[in-house]
């Protein structure tokens, strides 16, 4: 009992840093704390501990645990933003991740480990942050009226 | 074998915008007996289910062989009963070299690279909507040009019945920008759609330039979309997703007519692959061969056949009729002059916002040039404005992946994040503008499709054979059409660096999915192999509905011509049951 609480509350720490790094990586001040959590198992499960060693040793492939543990070390920092530059997005080997991070938070997809394409759900896909950037909408989501598109979009 | 021992007054083969309309009016007048045979599946209600398919699928083409942008991936994705037997040719990815054949099996030398959706409603649930009528010369190309071949039938011919097929798909359109270009009796049954903001900016840099000395004009493209609510549909929200579905219906399916006819007590058979007509010793079609998905074999008799498989479909059924021996073939066309509309595009950053993905995927053309004074030296063209961003050949997720550090191999590339990132992709992707040209192709006899004599569908069917070359005369009407691109591009100042075009000096082109030709409409049965009601001259119950039939392809999108002429037909039908 006490070993799930404690798996609670690691979970619940993981699914606060990584949504802290979402809005670093992403540059939105909002986001949604479901979606994070959604994306943050879909991305570990598709970036998990390698189970074993491999043979012969392979370079180091990133889990999603290495970029929270990461951004764990750096996210009192009084700049941020820097340090997530310097020790996420240009790091060897966590800036393929944070390449991922930033494309499920944009598009809903993001192409997993085996070379292939990782989509979400319906509600994902609409949430996609990409339209929102470009003040448009996700292909089928439109809220617009009839003829709304004569005029430029508002920004969002 | 299970034969019925229905016999209808009409039996109609494909239920597209040709079949569905000619079903419809046929029953509109109470008494006449008909079946529709369809291939694909029924799926009327099943739009909300297509269109979350389409919103789970990759937006971006992944590594084969997952390619899965064709339009027509909602509709194959739906179950694996779908995908086995719809044969639309759906995952080919024509323009890679060494790509797998699925369904169409191409000899060459070209690729034919346009394809179509087997199920209730036809390829219309994947059309933009775009409704240009033909224009009287694309009728007498060879009177005019001595290029191609003439239509039996003029403009004047076919006009009331553009404006019939206009008022039934619902086209909206401006009665006196068109009376111009293609002389009209009847408005449109709608307003314009509203032209989005981009064509608008690009409207007012322009001014009054010219190209060739011909005004650059952009029209309201007629478009069979709602501009206001109509026939029991909405107008348009702006989705921008025409292809490959709209989620309101707000553009025009042949489902309309479908369920229409449905309502009028019309049958429907789904999943009826039809492989044979039978003739009678006259020489009338007297019995329809059908195989169902679960691989019997069924008949079905009408006095009178329609033919509305599309251009592919009802080639391949005429030739593998007759027990095997093909309906009659006395001017040697059948099967031949397949022809498409060779596409391409110029794409460029505007020095001024645009905000594309909002509205309807074109809202704009420019139709100067789709008659142009050397139309016998080069093809017609017709161009049509983007308000898709850089369309197929940039998708915003390129851009997303292109900021973010492309393949993080390059470690001098910017691997932008945060706020930097959205300015980057804001400013790029708003001013992302694409030009579209579409250009006719001539009928040879040459390109043709015919059953495949050793490859067969998962029903033992012949899969469709094609042979297929694209002409200097279109390759050199794509030219100009880039010309006429780069002087708007210069014209509005749209930086040079910026330009993207299809190399023609490659070859490039992608097809149109306006599928033309093969069974074509002439004078006689020494030039063609149905008359001007679209009535096989030797067999004198069967009609043929759909673009095979077109003598020339024209730089237009076929589908209200297909419409008009389907309503002409249904008018030459009547007349034919009516006198027995």
């Amino acid at each position: 009992m006490v070993m799930e609480e404690d798996n609670m509350a690691e979970s619940k720490i993981d699914i606060d840093r990584f949504l802290a790094l979402s809005k670093v990586l992403t540059g939105a001040a909002n986001l949604d704390t479901a979606l994070a959590e959604a994306y943050l198992a879909r991305l570990s499960d598709a970036f998990p501990a390698p189970p074993a060693p491999p043979v012969p040793p392979a370079p180091p492939a990133p889990t999603m645990a290495d970029v929270l543990t990461a951004f764990a070390a750096i996210e009192k920092d009084e700049h941020l933003v820097f340090e997530v530059k310097r020790r996420i997005v240009e790091d060897k080997v966590l800036g393929s991740l944070a390449q991922k991070i930033i494309f499920i938070w944009y598009t809903s997809e993001f192409v997993g480990a085996d070379g292939k394409p990782k989509t979400g759900t319906q509600e994902q896909f609409y949430s996609g942050l990409l339209w929102k950037v470009i003040r448009a909408h996700a292909p089928t989501n439109s809220k617009l009226k009839y003829g709304d598109w004569i005029n430029p979009p508002a920004a969002h | 074998m299970n034969g019925t021992n229905d016999t209808y007054d009409v039996v109609v083969i494909g239920t597209g915008v040709a079949g569905a309309l000619i079903a419809w009016k046929l029953s509109a007048k109470k008494g006449a007996k008909i079946l529709m045979l369809e291939a694909g599946e029924k799926r009327l209600d099943d739009r909300k289910q297509f269109v979350k398919i389409f919103s789970e699928l990759p937006q971006k083409e992944p590594p084969p062989p997952l390619h899965d942008r064709s339009p027509i991936r909602p509709y194959t994705r739906i179950d694996e009963d779908n995908r086995r037997f719809s044969h639309s040719p759906d995952v080919e990815d024509f323009a890679k070299p060494g790509a797998v054949p699925l369904y169409y099996q191409q000899s060459g030398p070209d690729i034919f690279k346009s394809q179509y959706a087997r199920l209730v409603g036809g390829s219309t649930w994947a059309w933009r909507g775009n409704s240009p009528r033909n224009a009287p010369n694309d009728f007498r190309l060879f009177e005019r040009y001595k290029r191609g071949v003439d239509w039996p039938i003029s403009y004047d011919d076919l006009e009331p019945f553009y404006c019939d097929a206009e008022d039934a798909l619902g086209v909206a359109g401006d009665h006196d920008e068109w009376n111009s270009v293609t002389r009209r009796s009847r408005p449109f049954p709608m307003p314009k759609i509203a032209q989005a903001y981009g064509d608008r900016e690009l409207m007012e840099k322009l001014g009054k330039t010219k190209f060739d000395g011909v005004d650059i004009r952009l029209l309201g493209l007629p478009q069979a979309r709602n501009s206001k609510p109509y026939d029991g549909r909405p107008a348009c929200q702006g989705n921008n997703n025409c292809i490959p579905i709209c989620p309101i219906q707000a553009k025009y399916d042949a489902t309309v007519h479908v369920k229409k006819a449905l309502q009028n007590n019309v049958a429907l058979i789904e999943r009826a692959v039809v492989t044979e007509l039978k003739l009678d010793p006259n020489g009338n079609i007297d019995t329809v061969v059908y195989k169902s998905w679960d691989g019997e074999v069924h008949t079905v008799k009408g006095r009178i056949v329609v033919l509305a498989a599309n251009t592919i479909e009802s080639a391949k059924i005429w030739q593998l009729s007759n027990g095997g021996q093909g309906l009659a073939n006395t001017s040697g066309q059948v099967g031949r002059n397949l022809m498409d509309h060779i596409g391409g595009e110029g794409a460029a950053l505007m020095p001024f916002a645009v905000f594309p993905f909002r509205g309807p995927q074109s809202t704009s053309c420019i139709e100067g040039f789709r008659d142009h004074k050397d139309r016998d030296k080069f093809a017609g063209v017709r161009l049509t404005i983007g308000n898709d961003g850089w369309g197929r050949g940039k998708h915003p997720y390129d851009n997303l992946k292109e900021a973010t550090g492309g393949d993080l191999k390059d470690l001098a590339a910017k691997r932008l994040f945060g706020a930097e990132l959205q300015a980057e992709l804001l400013k790029t992707i708003s001013h992302q503008m694409r030009i579209a040209y579409s250009i006719e192709q001539l009928p040879d006899a040459n390109n043709r499709v015919f059953p495949s004599k050793t490859e067969k569908d998962d029903l033992g069917i012949p899969k469709p054979q094609i042979e297929y070359k694209v002409d200097q005369y279109s390759f050199d009407g794509a030219a100009y059409a880039q010309r006429i691109i780069k002087h708007i591009f210069t014209t509005v100042r749209a930086p040079e660096e910026t330009w993207e075009f299809s190399d023609l000096k490659a070859r490039a082109y992608s097809g149109s999915a306006h599928i033309m030709g093969t069974l074509r409409m002439a004078k006689d049965a020494k030039c063609g192999v149905v008359d001007s009601n679209c009535r096989s001259f030797e067999h004198k119950n069967l009609f043929v509905a759909d673009a095979s039939v077109f003598a020339t392809s024209a730089p237009t999108n076929p589908t209200i011509t297909v419409a008009a002429l389907a309503l002409r037909t249904a008018k030459a039908i009547e007349q034919q049951l009516a006198n027995g």
